[in-house]
C-alpha cells in the first residue's frame, strides 16, 4: 500500500516488551498501515495483540524498536520530547474507553483541558471548546459536571475534548467499550462524520461489530501483526480516495 | 458478623489499600509514640532519684537533717541512738562535689559518706561496701560514673592498678582513689547513678568539716516512729529538720513539677497533634470506606454488621498501631529523651536510669487505641435513616469526597465558638490552658474546609489573569475533585505548624526569659570566683583570707562575699541568695512581679526583708510586706516581703536577702562566690589571669566573667529545657514526613488520570507543574492556618508558663520563627514529594489505556 499523502503512515514497525522471565513480548510485529485524510480505519483484533501500542506509536508517546511511524510525511522518532508533546497537542485528538474526565470539572472545561496545556487563556479555550460540545450535542450540558451526565454523555466530552484542538489524526482506543448499542452507534457516526467534515484521518481500535459498517477499512491485529487489512463497502472509491487511487 | 467474616473482611482491606493502612497506621504510631517517650522521660528523673535515695537509706524512715551544707556536730547521734523507739541510726554528710576523670571530664556528682551503722541499714548500695573500704581513703563510684568519667574497670582495670580521680569539693581539689566500682550485679539499676561513696571520715576530712555530719537516717522500731519523729524534733531545737528519710524524693517531685509540667504540656500538645495526624491519616481512607460501606449494604450487609466490621479494623490498626508506637516511644525515652536536666543536679541526686510505669503504657496505648476507633467512625455517618444506601455515588467529584458550603459553614461556625468557649474558659480557669490548646488545635482544624475554598478561589483568580498559570488552573481543579483529601492533608500541615509554632516560640521565650534573668543577676560584677560548675553558686568554699588577696591584684577594686544555697521550706528545695549591700541591683529588675525594684533592693539592705517567689507568696496566701518565717540553721527567723518575683529559673523558686541577714541566721561567713569588681580601664583578661594566680595550686575555684557566667546558665538552661526543642522538630519531621507520605500516596493512585492528561498533550514538566501546584495550595492553606492558631496558641502557652511554672517567659511574638517553620515544613514535604512527583510525571501513558 502506498502512503503517498497519507496522513498516518507505519512501515515494519516493531515494538517490543520485556515479559516475566526475561522472554519479549512483540506487542507490534512488522505492521505497515497508512490512513488519509477524512479516512476512518477499525482495528479489531483479540486483547493483547497489540492495538493499544500501536495507537501510543501513532500518538508519539513511545518510539519503535524498529521501522518508521511518520505522520504527514515526518518521522515521529525524530521529535524532541517538546516537539512530541506540541504534535500531541496540535495535530492528534485522543479518546479513550474509559473517558478520564476531571471530576467536578465542567463538560466545557473538560473539553477545553488540552488548550489549557497550549496556553491559552481559560476564557478563549472555554470559548473554542463550547462549538464542539454543541456539535456533539451538548450544548445544554455545558456546566455540568461529569458526574451529573449519563456515559454516553461523558464519552461525547472526551471526543469534544479530542477535537478542539481540531486535529489532523484521531486516535481512537474503544470509545464505544463502555456504552450501549444505541450510543455505542451514535458515537462512531459522531467520530466518522467529523473526520469527513474536516478531513481527518481517524485510527479506530474497537471490538464494536457496528464499526465495520462505518468505518472506510477495518483492519484485524493479531498477535502484535497486521492479518487483514480491506475496505468495508461497494462505495469505497467514493469513500476512501487513497486507496482509489493505489 | 462471625470472627472469620471481620478478618476476611479486613484482610481484603490490606491487600487491595496496603499504603493508606500503613500511612493511618504511622500517624498513629507516632503520637502515641511522642506521649510515651515524653511520660517515660518525666517519670524517669524521680524514679531514678528515688531508686538513689532509698538504696542508701535502706531501713530508714526518718532523718535529722540540717540546713545549709556545713551540717552539725556528729555527737547528735549518740542522743539519737539514745532516744526511746530507735533501733538504729547513721550519720552521713552530703556534699555537692564533682569528679574530673583521666578524660579531663567533669561531673557533678552526689557525694554521700558512709560509716560503719549506716551498712547497717541494709540499702541496696551500702549493702555492697564492705568494711575494709570504709577504712580505705578512696571513693566507690556505681559504673555509670566510672564510665562518665573515662575510667575502665573490671578484669582488664586491674592491671592498670588503682585508678585515680580528681575530687573536687568546697573549693578544694584532691586526688582520691577509685577504691570500687559497682555494676549492676552488685546494685542493679543504680549503677546508672551519678554518685560517689565514701567513708564518712574521709570525706570529713577532705570537705574540710571535721566532727559534722549533714543527715541521721533512723530506723525506728514497729510502730514507734511517730514517737520518735516528736523526740528527734525536740532534740532537733527549731535549728534541725526532721523528715522523711526519702524526703528528697519528694522534694525532687516538687521541683521538676515545673519541667514536668512544661515539657508534660509539650507532650500533651505533641500528643494532640500526633494523635490528629491520625485522624487526619484516617481521613484519607473516609471515601475509599465509604464507597465499601455502600458496596456491602447494596449486597445486604446489615448496618450492624457494618459497624462491627469498621470498629474490628479500627481495632486491629489501632492495636498494632499503638504497639509500633510504644516500641518507639521507648527508644526514644532512652535515646533522645534520656538526657537528665543538669541543673537539677546541684540540689538532688539524680540518676540516668529509664523506668517506665505502667500509667505511662496505659495512658499512651489506651489513647492511641481510643483515637483510631474515633477516627474511624465518619464512614459510619452513611448509616443514617436519611441517607440513600448508595449516596456516595451521587456527590460532586470524586465519590466521597464532598462537602458542601453549608457544612463547610457549619464547621467554621463551631470552630469560631470553640475559641470562644475555650478563652473563656481561661478567665475562670486559668490552668485550663491544655485544654484551650487542644480546643484551639480543634478549632483550626475545623475552619480548613472554608479556608481551603477560599484560597482556591484565589488561586482561580491569579490563574485566569494569564495563560502561564493555566497549570494552576489544572490544579485547582484536581483538588476541587478530591476535597476530603486535600483538607486532610491541608490538617495534617495546620496541625504540625501549630505545634512547631506553640512549643518552639515559647520555649524561645522561656530561655529569653531565662538569659535576661540570668544575665542581670550576675552582672552585679565584672569577674566571679565560684566552684567549677557551680552554675547557681550555693557550693560554699573556705575563703582563708582570699578576699584580700584578690583585693591586692593590680586592677581590682572592690570584692564582694556572696552567700547562697538550698533551703527545704514549705516542701520545696528553694534557692536562697544573699548578696552584699554594697552590691548594685541585688534583685534582677526584669524578674519582679509585685512591688518595687528599687524600694524592694533599699529594703533587702537595710536587713530583716527579702524577696520571694510568687509560687512561694501565693503558697503561703502572702503579700508584699508580710512577714514569712523562715527556718533557717540557727532557727526560725522571720522576714518581710520587699516583694515578689518570678522563680528566677529555678523551678522551686527562690529567695533574696541581704548577706548581713544570711550571715547571722545561717551562721556562717564561708562565701559561695567571690564578685570581683574592676577599676575603670583594667583589662579584664589580665585581671582574671592575675586572680586565677592568687587562687593557688590544688584549687577547685574557677574565675569567670559575667559574660562567661550568664552564656554558662544560658547552656545549662537550654539543655534543661532541650526536650521542649526535641519535641518541636521531631513533630515537624514527622508531620512533613506524614505529609509527603500521604501526598506521595495520593499521587501515586492517581497515575491513570496522569497518565489520561499525558495523552492529552501534558508533558511530564506540566505533569510536575499541576502536581507543585496542588501541594503547595494544600500545604499552604494548611500551614498558613496553623500559624496563625500556633500564634494565638503561642499566647496561651506563654500564660501557662509564667502563671502555673512561674518561670519567666515574655511573650514575643515569633513571626520570623513562624514563618520559618511554615517554609521548612512545607520546603521538607516538597522535598520528600520530590520523587514521587517526578515518578508519577512520568507515568506511562498507556496506563490510561489499561482499564
Amino acid at each position: 500500500m502506498s502512503d503517498g499523502g497519507a496522513v498516518l503512515a507505519l512501515e515494519g514497525v516493531v515494538k517490543h516488551y520485556g515479559g516475566f522471565g526475561g522472554e519479549v513480548v512483540r506487542a507490534v510485529d512488522g505492521v505497515t498501515l497508512s490512513i488519509d485524510a477524512g479516512e476512518m480505519v477499525a482495528l479489531h483484533g483479540p486483547s493483547g495483540s497489540g492495538k493499544s501500542t500501536l495507537l501510543m506509536l501513532a500518538a508519539a508517546l513511545m518510539a519503535p524498536e524498529a521501522g518508521v511511524v511518520r505522520f504527514e510525511g515526518q518521522d515521529l522518532a525524530s521529535l524532541s520530547v517538546g516537539e512530541a508533546a506540541e504534535y500531541l497537542r496540535r495535530k492528534v485528538g485522543f479518546v479513550s474507553q474509559s473517558f478520564h474526565l476531571m471530576s467536578g470539572v465542567p463538560a466545557v472545561e473538560n473539553a477545553a483541558i488540552k488548550l489549557l496545556a497550549d496556553r491559552v487563556p481559560l476564557r478563549d479555550a472555554r470559548r473554542a471548546a463550547t462549538p464542539w460540545l454543541e456539535r456533539v450535542g451538548l450544548a445544554a450540558r455545558l456546566n455540568y459536571t461529569p458526574e451529573q451526565l449519563s456515559g454516553g454523555e461523558r464519552q461525547r466530552v472526551a471526543i469534544a475534548r479530542a477535537l478542539v484542538n481540531e486535529p489532523r489524526l484521531i486516535l481512537a482506543d474503544e470509545p464505544t467499550g463502555s456504552l450501549d448499542t444505541r450510543r455505542g452507534g451514535e458515537i462512531l457516526a459522531l467520530l466518522a462524520g467529523i473526520a469527513r467534515e474536516h478531513g481527518a484521518a481517524v485510527l479506530l481500535v474497537t471490538h464494536d461489530p457496528q464499526a465495520a459498517g462505518i468505518a472506510d477499512r477495518v483492519c484485524m491485529l493479531r498477535d502484535g501483526k497486521l492479518a487483514t487489512d480491506e475496505s468495508t463497502a461497494a462505495d469505497a472509491p467514493e469513500r476512501m480516495p487513497r486507496q482509489a487511487r493505489g | 458478623m462471625r470472627l472469620s467474616g471481620l478478618i476476611y473482611f479486613y484482610a481484603r482491606r490490606l491487600r487491595t489499600r496496603p499504603a493508606q493502612e500503613l500511612l493511618a497506621g504511622v500517624g498513629i504510631a507516632i503520637g502515641v509514640a511522642l506521649v510515651f517517650a515524653v511520660q517515660v522521660a518525666n517519670s524517669s528523673i524521680t524514679d531514678s532519684s528515688s531508686a538513689i535515695v532509698r538504696g542508701i537509706a535502706g531501713s530508714a524512715s526518718l532523718q535529722l537533717r540540717a540546713r545549709d551544707t556545713h551540717g552539725f556536730d556528729e555527737h547528735l547521734l549518740h542522743r539519737v541512738r539514745v532516744l526511746p523507739g530507735v533501733a538504729r541510726a547513721a550519720p552521713i554528710l552530703d556534699q555537692n562535689a564533682a569528679l574530673v576523670g583521666r578524660n579531663g571530664r567533669r561531673v557533678a556528682i552526689d557525694l554521700a559518706s558512709a560509716a560503719p551503722s549506716l551498712l547497717a541499714l541494709d540499702g541496696t548500695i551500702t549493702r555492697s561496701i564492705s568494711l575494709h573500704n570504709l577504712s580505705t581513703a578512696g571513693v566507690i563510684l556505681p559504673s555509670a560514673t566510672a564510665k562518665a568519667l573515662g575510667l575502665s574497670f573490671g578484669a582488664s582495670a586491674a592491671a592498670e592498678g588503682t585508678p585515680r580521680v580528681s575530687l573536687e569539693v568546697r573549693g578544694r581539689a584532691t586526688s582520691v582513689a577509685v577504691i570500687a566500682v559497682l555494676g549492676p550485679e552488685t546494685i542493679g539499676a543504680l549503677s546508672n547513678a551519678m554518685a560517689a561513696i565514701a567513708p564518712l571520715w574521709f570525706v570529713q576530712k577532705i570537705s574540710g568539716l571535721p566532727g559534722r555530719v549533714t543527715r541521721i537516717l533512723v530506723t525506728t522500731r514497729p510502730g514507734a516512729q511517730r514517737k520518735v519523729s516528736g523526740e528527734l524534733r525536740t532534740l532537733a531545737g527549731g535549728r534541725l529538720t526532721v523528715a522523711a528519710a526519702d524526703q528528697d524524693v519528694a522534694l525532687l517531685k516538687q521541683a521538676i513539677v515545673p519541667n514536668t509540667e512544661a515539657t508534660g504540656f509539650f507532650a500533651l500538645v505533641s500528643g494532640i497533634v500526633g494523635l490528629l495526624l491520625a485522624f487526619n491519616a484516617m481521613l484519607l481512607t473516609v471515601p475509599e470506606r465509604r464507597r465499601v460501606i455502600a458496596d456491602l449494604r447494596i449486597q445486604g450487609v446489615k448496618p450492624s454488621q457494618l459497624v462491627e466490621m469498621v470498629l474490628f479494623q479500627a481495632l486491629c490498626l489501632g492495636v498494632i498501631a499503638s504497639l509500633v508506637g510504644l516500641l518507639v516511644g521507648d527508644l526514644l525515652s532512652r535515646s533522645i529523651f534520656h538526657e537528665t536536666p543538669s541543673y537539677l543536679a546541684t540540689a538532688f541526686p539524680l540518676g540516668t536510669q529509664t523506668v517506665i510505669g505502667l500509667v505511662p503504657l496505659l495512658v499512651s496505648f489506651g489513647g492511641g487505641v481510643l483515637a483510631t476507633c474515633i477516627a474511624a467512625v465518619p464512614p459510619l455517618l452513611d448509616l443514617r435513616g436519611d441517607r440513600a444506601v448508595d449516596a456516595v455515588y451521587y456527590e460532586e467529584g470524586e465519590p466521597g469526597q464532598a462537602l458542601n458550603k453549608r457544612v463547610e459553614v457549619r464547621l467554621l461556625a463551631a470552630g469560631a465558638l470553640l475559641i470562644l468557649i475555650t478563652s473563656g474558659l481561661l478567665v475562670f480557669w486559668p490552668s485550663a490552658v491544655a485544654v484551650a490548646i487542644a480546643g484551639l488545635a480543634i478549632a483550626a482544624l475545623l475552619s480548613i474546609p472554608l479556608g481551603f475554598r477560599l484560597v482556591l478561589w484565589l488561586a482561580e483568580r491569579l490563574a485566569t489573569r494569564t495563560s502561564r498559570l493555566n497549570m494552576l488552573t489544572v490544579a485547582v481543579r484536581a483538588l476541587r475533585a478530591t476535597t476530603v483529601r486535600s483538607l486532610a492533608l491541608a490538617a495534617t500541615g495546620a496541625i504540625a505548624v501549630f505545634g512547631g509554632v506553640v512549643a518552639e516560640d515559647s520555649h524561645n521565650d522561656l530561655l529569653h526569659g531565662l538569659y535576661r534573668d540570668y544575665g542581670e543577676y550576675v552582672s552585679t560584677t565584672d569577674l566571679w570566683v565560684v566552684n567549677n560548675n557551680d552554675d547557681l553558686a550555693t557550693m560554699s568554699f573556705s575563703a582563708d583570707g582570699l578576699p584580700g588577696r584578690i583585693a591586692a591584684v593590680p586592677g581590682v577594686a572592690n570584692v564582694r562575699t556572696y552567700q547562697g544555697g538550698f533551703l527545704d521550706f514549705d516542701g520545696r528545695r528553694v534557692w536562697v541568695i544573699a548578696r552584699s549591700a554594697a552590691a548594685p541591683g541585688p534583685i534582677p529588675r526584669s524578674q519582679i512581679l509585685e512591688g518595687s525594684v528599687v524600694a524592694a533592693s533599699a529594703r533587702i539592705r537595710e536587713g530583716g526583708w527579702m524577696t520571694v517567689s510568687q509560687k512561694i507568696a501565693q503558697g503561703q496566701h502572702l503579700r508584699v510586706g508580710d512577714a514569712l518565717a523562715l527556718p533557717t540553721p540557727t532557727g526560725v527567723v522571720r522576714y518581710r516581703i520587699a516583694a515578689t518575683t518570678t522563680n528566677l529559673g529555678w523551678s522551686s523558686g527562690a529567695i533574696v536577702l541581704d548577706s548581713a541577714d544570711y550571715r547571722r541566721a545561717w551562721a556562717t561567713s564561708d562565701p559561695t562566690a567571690l564578685e570581683v569588681d574592676l577599676r575603670p580601664g583594667a583589662d579584664p583578661a589580665a585581671v582574671r589571669r592575675a586572680v586565677r594566680n592568687t587562687l593557688g595550686p590544688g584549687t577547685a575555684l574557677t574565675v569567670q566573667t559575667s559574660a562567661d557566667r550568664a552564656a554558662q546558665a544560658d547552656a545549662l538552661a537550654r539543655q534543661g529545657l532541650s526536650r521542649m526543642s526535641q519535641i518541636s522538630l521531631m513533630l515537624m519531621i514527622a508531620a512533613a514526613l506524614a505529609m509527603a507520605a500521604a501526598m506521595g500516596t495520593g499521587i501515586w493512585q492517581r497515575r491513570s488520570s496522569l497518565a489520561s492528561l499525558r495523552i492529552h498533550s501534558f508533558s511530564p514538566w506540566q505533569l510536575r507543574g499541576v502536581l507543585l501546584c496542588e501541594a503547595t495550595l494544600v500545604l499552604g492553606t494548611g500551614c498558613l492556618t496553623g500559624a496563625v492558631a500556633g500564634i494565638y496558641g503561642h499566647v496561651l502557652s506563654d500564660r501557662f508558663l509564667r502563671l502555673t511554672t512561674g518561670f519567666p517567659a515574655p511573650f514575643i511574638l515569633g513571626g520570623a520563627h513562624t514563618l520559618q517553620t511554615v517554609v521548612l515544613i512545607v520546603a521538607a514535604a516538597l522535598l520528600a514529594l520530590t520523587i514521587p512527583t517526578y515518578a508519577a510525571s512520568r507515568v506511562p501513558p498507556r496506563l490510561a489505556l489499561q482499564e
